[in-house]
């Protein structure tokens, strides 16, 4: 991401997306399946939603801190653009690094747990019947079993049905609203709107 | 008023907040109703519609406040429904052996065309920003409503997939409803009945 930033060319933008793509795929399932380590089942959901959702609010503030730091154009030479992935790169790199201190594999080695507390989370889970409650270890024979599960090909059919549309919609997000911004009437209503807000928000906080 | 390019783009980062934060509070608002009823897949469905009626705004609707309206919609229905599936997948996978392969295969097998689409996205963005040449080559980018059309059919998958799922562990465990206790049973509170019998 970092890279990005730096680029010159359309090949070296192409590698270094590549190499993006490489490295973040994990990450998702990832998540999910550490989670799915720590929490009983009926508390897995509002977990992964609170995870997920931060990806919404990204969607929410990530155009406005781009364009705070589109204003960084020109500083060092770098194009406002070079600026985002340089800086929101960086920003992923030191949480990386940081992660290998912070991130906690099996609730049976962690160190932030007293002896009473890993007992307790560790009964939780088998209680849940979760494999997580015994430490786990790789063994191909569950690649090989999730390969032949019909389960995945169902589930990866679901999941194309809700990620799909996700990257039509981040695409095309900003067309519509730029097609609203530039409809002159629109200004009212976007004060209302604004007006509407803050009458909730005074309504409920204060 | 304030009129010129700098001020419409800020303005347009602006209205592009609301959409999100509101899919981002029904995220959470539906992780914790599903946890709660344990019907994922039943949410699923639900929330499906919703999309389906944003994404037809956002397609057809003339005013460009309709549409706008649309994207509130339209992330609404979209975000929930990605961390339920997930939270679904995950429920009936763990404790089998399989874990987190299976979430993750589904998500890599479905990952991989989308990041063609994000990519696409990301250059287009930079395009916007007024970019050198050789960015540009995705100029053409696919109509709005051509997009929002294809993404259709994906809900109909999203809506519909449930049912054979469900449909299937019925078929593949009916004597479950006979042993209250047996993990399968749970799963079925969990609104998926997915899991395989007690090993």
């Amino acid at each position: 991401m970092t890279c990005m930033g730096l680029v010159h060319n359309f090949s070296g933008l192409m590698a270094v997306r590549f190499f993006l793509g490489f490295t973040e795929c994990g990450l998702f399932p990832g998540i999910g399946y550490f989670l799915s380590c720590w929490y009983r089942r009926v508390e897995f959901g509002v977990r992964m939603a609170i995870f997920f959702s931060a990806a919404a609010l990204a969607g929410s503030f990530g155009g406005l801190l781009a364009a705070a730091i589109a204003q960084m154009d020109g500083i060092g030479g770098k194009a406002g653009w070079s600026w985002i992935f340089i800086l929101e790169g960086l920003a992923t790199v030191v949480i990386g690094v940081a992660s290998f201190w912070m991130v906690q594999d099996f609730p049976d080695d962690a160190n932030f747990l007293s002896s009473d507390e890993k007992k307790r989370v560790l009964r939780r889970l088998a209680a849940d019947q979760q494999a997580s409650a015994k430490h786990e270890s790789f063994n191909m024979k569950y690649f090989w079993a999730s390969v032949k599960d019909y389960k995945t090909y169902l589930f990866s059919i679901i999941y194309m049905g809700a990620a799909m549309p996700l990257y039509a919609f981040a695409l095309f997000v900003p067309t519509i609203i730029q097609e609203l911004v530039s409809v002159s009437f629109f200004a009212s209503l976007s004060s209302l709107l604004t007006l509407c807000l803050g009458f909730v928000f005074r309504h409920f906080f204060y | 008023m304030l009129t010129g390019p700098g001020y419409t783009s800020i303005k347009a980062q602006l209205l592009s907040v609301p959409p999100y934060a509101a899919a981002a509070l029904l995220t959470v608002a539906i992780g914790f109703i599903a946890d709660r009823t344990r019907q994922r897949g039943i949410m699923n469905m639900l929330i499906s519609v919703i999309a389906m009626v944003g994404f037809a705004l956002m397609m057809g609707a003339k005013s460009p406040g309709a549409r706008y309206a649309g994207t509130y919609l339209g992330a609404m229905g979209i975000y929930p429904t990605i961390s339920n599936t997930i939270s679904w997948c995950t429920n009936n996978t763990e404790g089998e052996g399989c874990l987190s392969f299976l979430s993750s295969l589904s998500v890599m097998l479905t990952v991989s065309p989308n990041r063609c689409i994000q990519a696409r996205c990301h250059i287009g963005f930079l395009h916007r920003l007024g970019k050198p040449q050789w960015y540009c080559l995705l100029e053409h980018l696919p109509r709005r409503g051509r997009a929002h059309l294809l993404s259709w059919p994906w809900y109909c998958s999203c809506i519909s997939g449930p049912v054979p799922v469900r449909w299937i562990v019925g078929a593949v465990h009916p004597a479950a409803a006979g042993e209250p206790q047996a993990p399968a049973w749970r799963a079925r509170q969990l609104g998926c009945g997915l899991e395989s019998p007690a090993n």
